[in-house]
């Protein structure tokens, strides 16, 4: 069952175009990742689907998603979007930026119900971090203010979860955590699209890969199919010298020798 | 396992109850200090029969109408000036330093000269919100919201100094030289000879600013993450802007139109109270209210110590207390920076 359709979405700031005819839908079950190099469109797409932008041309449409009435943004709470790098303007105790995930059932944090404790209490769980619900968000460390602004999205109990970077700066346990949770999600209540910069990851962790470059889309399938090595040279301009290297591997080598060139990718190094 | 989930500790329970009781003790202070002084035992006297004339005078007809301007306008700057730093997401906007209470003040100015005010006594606050509604318009467009400090700051000088400016100008126009010494005065924040009338004239438009303001506490909250989750949980920050805009202008224009400027209100109670509300920006608006009205009422108390020099001004005492703190807050950025 479809959740979300984009067909042929493009976005322009004045002459600029940020995406050009970009075809998307989203079936319940999937975790799809957006992949590609920084300044590919992968964050501003993540908007138009959170319907923070709106598109220049082309349609987005909700489907299967009921959408709440009044002037709330529509599916608010049944869409649950993390952004790039969270902003977090004061020192929030832990407890009060989870129970915001409940923000558009209960209308407040002091009005939740039972039921709404239940929720923030089991992503508190899942996310590990049940220790830390009377701390400020000030004194907390990177990878626990991670867990946190996830646990915030499910808290949500979204259908579908739109999450833009949401391992960077995790080590290697906590990557794991939050994307098999974010695939477990896909699997059991509906879908999930997540844009990441680790090929590795993107490759154990999700359905099916988006590959962007220059505001369009350059692939779109499995893992295997989507990180072949021609289309990942063509992706992240990986020249001939590399060939004697494949697929993912290849992005690697030429980052590692390249590191003045395009900053793509870092992440992947760690 | 249950875990307590409680948003409001105990803490601000107690907060909120403290504020309460000191606000009208020190309201009942403010009905009794003065030349004359009038005990609680007087002041109850007085309520229940009125025998001795002069001193029901000096109670419902100078210290009534001072005490509640005080509490009301000391609200106002309070309220104001915590939902401002919630809605902009940065602790130094306050009606004062962004230059609302400013062009408020140049609005009523300009009702006055222009022999608008001859057509009735309510077209002075109204000229107050509407240059209070003008200003709070114009720091949206120059500054936006979560822009830096210093972009909020430089646009509330270029604001200060525009609506300083014109102020002066008017003054200089004026054609009695003593309309300008009354002005001048008026300017510098004051609650001495209000009157009843005065309280009447601001309660409608203040009422309907606080619950405008009020009425966006869980929004300011789901704010702190930033504009676009709080958008994705279902904000509307246009219907947020909007009841912000209108609610700080019928507030504090109106306050301005009758008070003066009184500064620092707005940017000292929220600082101080933040941290017992866990931070949050929209528990802190309705103790931020009694917080004002409390600091309010204890300079005015304060403008009333005899130093055999004439009335201390309102704005002068609040400046005098607000300014040192305002340096505090600068040492502070440094220091973390």
């Amino acid at each position: 069952m479809k959740l979300l359709t984009a067909s042929a979405v493009s976005l322009r700031y004045g002459d600029t175009s940020i995406l050009e005819g970009v075809s998307l839908d989203v079936s319940r079950g999937e975790c799809i990742g957006l992949i590609g190099p920084n300044g590919a469109g992968k964050t501003s797409l993540l908007r138009l689907l959170a319907g923070l932008t709106l598109p220049t041309a082309g349609l987005i449409s909700l489907t299967g998603i009921d959408e709440s009435e009044g002037e709330t943004q529509a599916g608010a709470g049944r869409v649950g979007y993390h952004a790039q790098s969270p902003e977090m303007h004061w020192p929030l105790p832990v407890k009060v930026i989870v129970a915001l995930g409940r923000f558009p059932y209960a209308g407040s944090v002091d009005r939740l119900t039972p039921y709404d404790e239940q929720a923030v209490l089991n992503a508190c769980r899942l996310m590990e971090i049940e220790h830390l619900l009377d701390r400020r968000s000030s004194t907390l460390s990177g990878g626990e203010l991670a867990r946190v602004h996830m646990a915030r999205l499910l808290a949500s109990e979204p259908t579908l979860i739109l999450a833009d970077e949401p391992v960077a700066n995790l080590d290697p346990r906590h990557q794991t955590g939050i994307l098999s949770a974010l695939r477990r999600h896909a699997e059991l209540s509906g879908a999930t699209v997540v844009v990441l910069h680790d090929l590795a990851l993107a490759a154990r962790f999700c359905t099916r890969l988006v590959m962007m470059k220059d505001g369009r889309v350059l692939a779109d399938g499995s893992p295997e199919a989507v990180l072949s090595t021609t289309r990942l040279e063509a992706c992240f301009d990986v020249d001939e010298s590399y060939r004697r290297y494949s697929g993912i591997q290849a992005v690697l080598t030429a980052a590692d020798c390249h590191p003045a060139s395009p900053p793509a990718e870092e992440d992947a190094l760690s | 396992m249950h875990t307590s989930l409680s948003m409001r500790d105990r803490k601000q329970r107690w907060l909120t109850v403290g504020l309460c009781s000191v606000t009208v003790l020190l309201f009942l202070l403010s009905l009794s200090s003065g030349p004359v002084y009038l005990s609680p035992g007087k002041i109850l006297a007085l309520v229940l029969q009125g025998h001795d004339e002069p001193l029901r005078i000096v109670l419902f007809e100078i210290r009534l109408p001072r005490a509640m301007l005080a509490a009301l306008v000391g609200a106002t700057l309070g309220l104001s000036g915590a939902a401002l730093q919630g809605l902009l997401l940065n602790p130094l906007a306050e009606p004062g330093v962004i230059g609302i209470s400013g062009c408020a003040a140049l609005g009523a100015v300009i009702v006055f000269y222009s022999g608008l005010g001859a057509f009735g006594i309510w077209l002075l606050p109204l000229g107050g919100m509407t240059g209070a509604f003008l200003a709070v318009v114009l720091l949206y467009g120059l500054a936006g919201r979560g822009s830096g400090t210093q972009t909020l700051i430089l646009a509330g000088i270029a604001i200060n100094s525009i609506a300083a400016a014109l102020t002066s100008l008017a003054l200089n126009l004026a054609e009695s030289p003593f309309a300008a010494y009354d002005i001048f005065f008026w300017l510098m924040g004051s609650l001495a000879d209000r009157s009843i009338e005065h309280v009447l004239l601001v309660l409608p438009f203040t009422l309907l600013g606080w619950v405008l303001l009020l009425s966006t506490t869980a929004s300011l909250d789901a704010l702190s993450l930033g504009e676009d989750t709080a958008r994705s949980l279902g904000v509307s920050l246009l219907r947020v802007r909007r009841r912000m805009i209108i609610g700080t202008a019928l507030a504090v224009g109106s306050a301005v139109s009758v008070c003066g400027m009184i500064g620092f209100v707005g940017l000292l109670v929220p600082h101080i109270l933040r941290p017992l509300c866990g931070h949050r920006p929209g528990a802190l608006l309705p103790v931020s209210a009694l917080g004002g009205a409390g600091l309010m009422l204890s300079a005015d108390l304060a403008t009333r110590i005899p130093l055999g020099v004439g009335e201390l001004k309102l704005g002068v005492v609040t400046a005098l207390v607000g300014a040192p703190f305002f340096i505090h807050l600068v040492l502070q950025q440094r220091n973390a920076s």
